[in-house]
């Protein structure tokens, strides 16, 4: 599986004339909508647009633009195998629905991997799902300070904290937050 | 009148129906008990299992530690399942394959090459790479039940050799009979009679499980008979393989101590080390044949008679053909292979298993803990614990050469932490961690110096210009508290700077600048904020809060300071990370949370100044001893009652506390008596750098000698993370040359204002 991610990045970064790819090949779909984003995404991933959408319809779901990253944060390959590894399996048992399973996943690709921040991205994703809100925006609070200049991370990580401020039902701190993740991308 | 046939017929009638309710409330009775021999384990604790990938920070020292704790075996040839061969830079390992609580671990060969001092890669016996592999975890403890520190086995775990090798010298006819053997008990009389005494017992396995079980060990015709019926009525009421379990669990084959060993399963740990299922079958043979006697043909007290019965053992099984008369010869050549000492668990873990059943009280109750069998998963990392117990000999050795501990009462509480995941590593109680006061848990005291870096965050918070070259006077003060108390603290040393920098508040523990910073920015703002952090403030709010009056317990302290060192972030410690029931269903587990406790940039400046501090400042006995980036900060309280320690590298925080029970003037210094706790502690592992990377309010700068913001080029200009906003205004000119910058507005924020 992650020879075929590396291969994927591989063509996908020749044909490219920007800097390398900035993000692990772990994507949610529901929040990267558009096709020109780099979707080196080895796994299947369902629309769970519709499945959030009939589970907590309270959560508006916005279709996120794909910016390029500001400067060239890690590549895939310069990923821990057996974190990559990690969230591979996380994901497809996400998929599964399996939330506890690929939340554990998660946390055993944090403690080989502390400082990654799409492993505490994924992690707040899976927490989001859970109906765990509280949590969701905390942990990718926590992501944020780890994010650096990623900026599409940086992004994602604030559409995470709107929408789980959207369902605390606090809306100016989903504002808020919405209105920080557009200043890193349109 | 009733006639004596009639009367003899009422008699039989009730002795028949009491006789009858006599046996239906014994076997309701034996069965009972018999059914709760599977419940009457105690629930087993865990270490954290050993994960290896690429890159991880192992080198193959620590790793084979590991290995030899989990009791692999070191092997010149092919590994099989538990053994290992060392190679050059690498170690080639047949991993028995277990079950975690969030996944499987395959039964597999693998080859781990090392660099210097981390994992180069795993790949497979056909050379296939794999990402990560994790090896089973090592037993802590058992809570204990009943039937605590046994090792259950069910039949499948058994070497297939194993069965037929028991039944054949222990009770041949065992899948037939119905409990007793008439033709044993038969051989048995003759000779008895013979030899005029009662000697041989002819058993069968079920009733010697019933001997085990539920009878004296006298030997009297009444409860030799009391045993048939029960084998009887235990052979009726359950499956052979079912009572041929219970046997396997239950017989008796040693005593240690007070320590009675039963069953195979911890008879194999016992003598050999090992799970049963790993044993040869010479060491089989020495298993069964030590049913016949276990105290006479003890290996270790008697190996003459026990090699003796082992292979008379072989000897029966070649006659039966269950071995072949190679393989016999070949097994009867080995030696007992038995160690002079029982392979005992990996140590012992008061202190932290008394931690996990403090955090489990909250979800089961005592008797579930000591009766159901439960698995309980937790974090301890068997190197992380052997450097604190190391550190405790340290400081205790320490403290009775110093003259500070004569009596020898000293005692001490300490933990270490995994900064990101708030797991706990290791814990001590106390001087002999044995049960008892708790004080990593339990032990309230004053902070001492450990409050100053929540001080200076509070201040970095109220005054984003404040940063770590902001000059702070440190000269005398006097302060009024509520009551009309007049205060005036003075330097640990006495002495007074006049002017210390920001970061040296911390990094050298400068109680006069401490005052004047809070008293600066405003006390009821840094008392307040100081509140929302987590330390106690009380209800009178005194001033001596900024300087440790407050009390903590080392695990509350180690909390704050997980924050502090983890870019603000606060996560719930925990000692557990799953807890799972007899057949592996995960009953509970504890997930990772987090919340903000100090903005980013405040926590990585105080950081930056705890790094100062084990650089050049009171921590330095700790951070000259390692290579890498490390941090500290030292407490220690009026006449030396307390004496703290807080240090970190790039992954773990530990905390320790040295002081008396009683709370007396002890002299004891955090630097001297608290620091060799954590500084040993993290000896055994590979520690790592303090992180470089900022959050997006810092940036780095350069501070000159007297703290102001200078060029790069400038000699001796020191590196420092600098609030982006600060850095806009002109650098200050190189020390030496006239200017005063930046600096003008703070100094007369601080002297003029």
């Amino acid at each position: 599986m992650r020879y075929v991610v590396m291969v994927m990045l591989a063509s996908v970064v020749a044909g490219c004339t920007q800097p390398p790819t900035a993000r692990p090949p772990v994507v949610d779909a529901s929040w990267r909508a558009t096709d020109d984003d780099r979707r080196v995404i080895p796994m299947t991933a369902p629309d769970r647009t519709r499945e959030v959408n009939e589970s907590n319809t309270a959560i508006p779901v916005e279709p996120i633009a794909r910016i390029e990253p500001i400067d060239q944060p890690k590549t895939a390959t310069e990923m821990n195998p057996a974190v990559l590894s990690l969230l591979e399996q996380a994901d497809s048992l996400r998929t599964a629905g399996d939330l506890a399973g690929a939340a554990s996943r998660l946390e055993r690709a944090q403690r080989i991997a502390p400082t990654e921040p799409e492993v505490y991205f994924q992690l707040s994703s899976v927490r989001l799902e859970q109906g765990n809100y509280q949590d969701a925006a905390n942990i990718a609070n926590q992501a944020i300070d780890l994010a650096g200049s990623d900026a599409a991370m940086k992004r994602d990580l604030y559409t995470v904290i709107a929408r789980a401020r959207d369902a605390l039902g606090d809306s100016a701190a989903a504002s808020e937050a919405r209105r920080l993740a557009r200043t890193f991308g349109s | 009148m009733n006639s004596w046939p009639r009367r003899v017929f009422k008699l039989s009638l009730v002795l028949l129906v009491a006789g009858g309710m006599v046996l239906v409330y014994l076997n309701a009775h034996l069965s009972k008990q018999f059914d709760s021999l599977s419940w009457a384990v105690g629930a087993k604790i865990y270490a954290r299992p050993l994960e290896l990938y690429q890159g991880a920070a192992f080198n193959q020292t620590q790793v084979v530690y590991e290995l030899r704790l989990l009791n692999y075996q070191q092997v010149n040839g092919q590994p099989g399942p538990g053994q290992f061969r060392q190679a050059e830079q690498a170690l080639v390992v047949g991993m028995r394959g277990h079950r975690y609580p969030d996944g499987e671990e395959p039964e597999r060969l693998v080859r781990i090459s090392f660099d210097q001092n981390a994992i180069r890669g795993i790949q497979t016996a056909d050379a296939a790479v794999v990402d990560l592999v994790r090896f089973e975890p090592a037993v802590l403890a058992q809570l204990s039940g009943t039937h605590a520190d046994r090792e259950l086995v069910s039949l499948h775990d058994l070497p297939s050799t194993f069965i037929p090798l028991l039944l054949t010298v222990e009770d041949r006819g065992f899948y037939a009979h119905q409990g007793i053997s008439i033709t044993g008990i038969g051989r048995a009389l003759i000779n008895n009679v013979i030899s005029g005494r009662f000697a041989q017992g002819g058993s069968t396995l079920t009733q010697q499980l019933v001997k085990n079980l539920y009878l004296t060990r006298e030997r009297t015709l009444t409860r030799k008979a009391l045993e048939a019926v029960y084998a009887i009525m235990l052979d009726a009421s359950f499956e052979k393989d079912a009572i041929l379990r219970a046997y396997m669990n239950e017989v008796f084959l040693g005593q240690w101590g007070n320590r009675a060993i039963h069953g195979f399963g911890t008879a194999a740990q016992f003598y050999f080390g090992r799970p049963i299922a790993e044993l040869n079958i010479a060491e089989q043979a020495l298993l069964v044949g030590l049913v016949k006697g276990p105290s006479a043909l003890n290996p270790r007290r008697h190996p003459e008679r026990a090699l003796e019965r082992r292979n008379l053992v072989l000897r029966m099984a070649m006659e039966t053909g269950l071995v072949s008369a190679e393989q016999t010869a070949d097994a009867m050549a080995l030696p007992l292979s038995v160690p002079a000492q029982p392979a005992d668990r990996i140590g012992r873990f008061p202190g932290y298993v008394a931690a996990v059943r403090r955090e489990l009280t909250a979800d089961y109750t005592s008797q579930q803990l000591t009766a159901a069998g439960l698995s309980i998963y937790t974090a301890l990392d068997p190197q992380v614990h052997r450097g604190l117990v190391a550190g405790r000999a340290d400081v205790l050795r320490r403290l009775k050469d110093r003259g500070l501990d004569p009596t020898a009462e000293a005692e001490l509480g300490a933990l270490v932490v995994d900064l990101p995941t708030g797991e706990i590593q290791a814990m001590l109680a106390g001087r002999r961690d044995v049960g008892g006061f708790h004080r990593a848990l339990d032990a309230r005291r004053q902070i001492g110096s450990l409050a100053k870096p929540f001080v200076v965050a509070a201040a970095l918070e109220a005054d984003p210009r404040l940063h770590a070259g902001s000059l702070i006077r440190d000269e005398a003060i006097q302060l009024t508290d509520s009551t009309g108390t007049v205060w005036s603290p003075k330097n640990y040393d006495e002495t007074e700077a006049g002017v210390v920098r920001l970061e040296n508040v911390i990094a050298d523990s400068v109680n006069q600048a401490t005052v004047h910073l809070a008293v600066g920015v405003g006390l009821d703002a840094i008392l307040d904020r100081m509140g929302d952090y987590g330390l106690p403030i009380g209800p009178t709010r005194p001033p001596a809060t900024v300087l440790g009056v407050s009390e903590m317990s080392p695990v509350a302290i180690a909390s704050l300071y997980q924050a502090l060192l983890n870019q603000g972030h606060q996560t719930p410690l925990k000692t557990v990370r799953f807890v799972a029931d007899g057949e592996g269903r995960v009953l509970n587990r504890k997930p990772f949370a987090s919340q903000r406790i100090f903005p980013a940039g405040v926590a990585v400046q105080v950081d930056h100044m705890m790094r100062v501090g084990a650089e050049a400042g009171t921590g330095r006995a700790f951070g000259s001893r390692y290579a890498e980036v490390l941090a500290s900060k030292t407490g220690t309280t009026d006449d030396g009652r307390d004496a703290w320690f807080v240090g970190a590298d790039g992954r773990r925080l530990g905390v320790a506390w040295v002081g008396f029970d009683d709370n007396r003037k002890g002299n004891l210094i955090g630097s001297v008596v608290a620091l060799p706790l954590i500084s040993d502690a993290f000896s055994d592992i590979q520690r790592q750098d303090r992180p470089t990377s900022l959050p997006d309010s810092l940036k780095y700068g350069w501070l000159g000698r007297s703290g102001e913001l200078v060029a790069q080029d400038c000699p001796d200009a020191q590196k420092r993370p600098i609030p982006v906003g600060y850095l806009d205004v002109p650098k200050g000119q190189c020390q030496g040359q006239s200017g005063t910058g930046s600096q003008g507005s703070w100094l007369e924020r601080w002297f003029g204002g």
